[in-house]
């Protein structure tokens, strides 16, 4: 993502940070599943932006910085190449576009966060990105280095394994499949 | 977009706000007609509302206090009872702030050029070819400990020419996730310690200096909780000694300190 790395003028960083501690804070969750972790990785994450000499001063690539330091520092102590592969495999996954109907009545945020532990690990980071970390199509895009047709599948795909998830056996196809719309 | 059904991947577009002006009311037409549609966008939208509504509230680590007498105090207080137990359970010889050596001051510098440089740039792991490299200039017999218990991890290695030190000494930077920056300073001479454990403040800082044979080892950090600094002084003091990784308690002890400490993160 094209960011624009400017000055930004001495203030108080923490204040700054403070309006996404807490998305970053879900976000490390989906990442690491460790609820220890995940507060280690965001206090490791706002120490490497209090120590950043330069930092963006647009909101949105503030906040896409943010993320992008959390990630980093999750990926230093994962190995790179199986979180890829994973990541390629969860894009090619078995999961049709059909429509998948689930009991509205079973979607808690309880019942949300257990279901996010049981997704894979790209599902579960395309789904806190936009989700909670607010991040557009094309920015998770950007972000993950992937197209934004990718995003659009792999959040379609992963909003539909967590539905199955929460839903478990209640969850079925409506009775007719969807067609694929040309845009 | 076409009349025909939307599919799946645009009714989550059309939830995500996703969809152009005019692809958006083609979904809204749509579900408009079709009763079931309109109960998975219902479905779709109550999904992200929760898991937006998910969202925990987060606070950084306060900031260390380091300037009010009453939380000096405490942690002297905290620090005296460490220190009195690991006496005890260590039957090691213990020595309070003495003289410094000639040579500490040079090891601070050294210790406060790598923090600030640490600082500026994003932490690094150690390349284990530098390791190899700087242990073959140093010698094979060269302790290198494993602080991961601690949750700190070994960033930095040098050989450091220290001032009045006579030589060159081992430098070893460890970080800690939290801010903490320790470094462990190997001397080669023994640096005229004597194998007790003597503790040397400067300021905020604080070293904790001894030696085995011939050997000298200097623990320097700033701005650490200071039950924790002793505890790790008191463990490397012993492991060094015995040259055997730390025992399964002394690892839990580690482990726990670290998790009752004040971050360093200011």
């Amino acid at each position: 993502m094209a960011m624009a790395a400017v000055y930004d003028p001495p203030r108080d960083p923490r204040q700054r940070i403070e309006p996404y501690l807490g998305r970053l804070f879900g976000y490390a969750l989906s990442l690491t599943q460790d609820r220890e972790q995940a507060r280690d990785l965001v206090q490791d994450c706002a120490l490497r932006a209090f120590s950043a000499a330069r930092v963006p001063a647009d909101a949105a690539a503030f906040r896409a910085w943010l993320f992008r330091i959390l990630r980093n520092a999750f990926l230093d102590g994962q190995k790179r190449r199986a979180v890829r592969a994973a990541a390629a495999h969860d894009d090619v996954d078995g999961l049709s576009d059909e429509i998948w109907r689930g009991d509205d009545r079973l979607i808690s945020v309880l019942t949300v966060r257990l279901g996010m532990a049981k997704l894979s690990p790209a599902h579960r980071e395309v789904i806190a990105l936009v989700d909670i970390g607010g991040f557009s199509y094309g920015d998770a895009g950007d972000f993950l280095g992937v197209p934004l047709g990718t995003v659009m599948s792999r959040l379609s795909r992963a909003r539909c394994a967590l539905l199955a998830v929460i839903s478990e056996s209640r969850v079925q196809s409506l009775p007719v499949a969807a067609k694929r719309a040309s845009k | 977009m076409s009349t025909t059904r939307p599919s799946w991947q645009q009714l989550n577009a059309y939830v995500d706000g996703e969809l152009s002006a005019s692809d958006a009311a083609a979904v809204a037409r749509a579900l408009a007609d079709d009763k079931i549609l309109a109960e998975v966008v219902a479905t779709l939208s109550r999904l992200k509302a929760t898991t937006q509504e998910g969202i925990e509230p987060f606070a950084l680590a306060p900031k260390r206090p380091r300037t009010r007498p009453w939380r000096r105090a405490a942690i002297a207080a905290s620090v005296a009872a460490v220190l009195i137990v690991a006496a005890v359970a260590t039957l090691a010889p213990w020595m309070g702030p003495t003289e410094p050596p000639a040579w500490l001051a040079g090891a601070w510098q050294v210790h406060d050029t790598w923090a600030q440089t640490e600082m500026a740039s994003p932490p690094a792991s150690v390349d284990s070819g530098v390791v190899l490299a700087t242990l073959h200039r140093f010698g094979p017999q060269t302790y290198l400990p494993d602080l991961s218990d601690a949750r700190l991890t070994l960033s930095h290695l040098d050989i450091a020419t220290m001032a009045d030190m006579g030589g060159d000494a081992l430098h070893i930077g460890y970080l800690g996730n939290r801010g903490c920056q320790v470094s462990l300073v190997l001397l080669p001479g023994g640096g005229g310690l004597s194998a007790d454990l003597v503790r040397y403040d400067r300021g905020a800082g604080r070293g904790y200096a001894w030696r085995n044979g011939k050997r000298g080892y200097l623990l320097l950090a700033e701005g650490m909780d200071e039950a924790r600094l002793a505890l790790l002084a008191e463990t490397l003091h012993r492991a060094t000694l015995e040259l055997r990784p730390f025992d399964p308690d002394t690892r839990t002890a580690l482990r726990e300190s670290r998790e009752r400490s004040v971050p360093c993160l200011s």
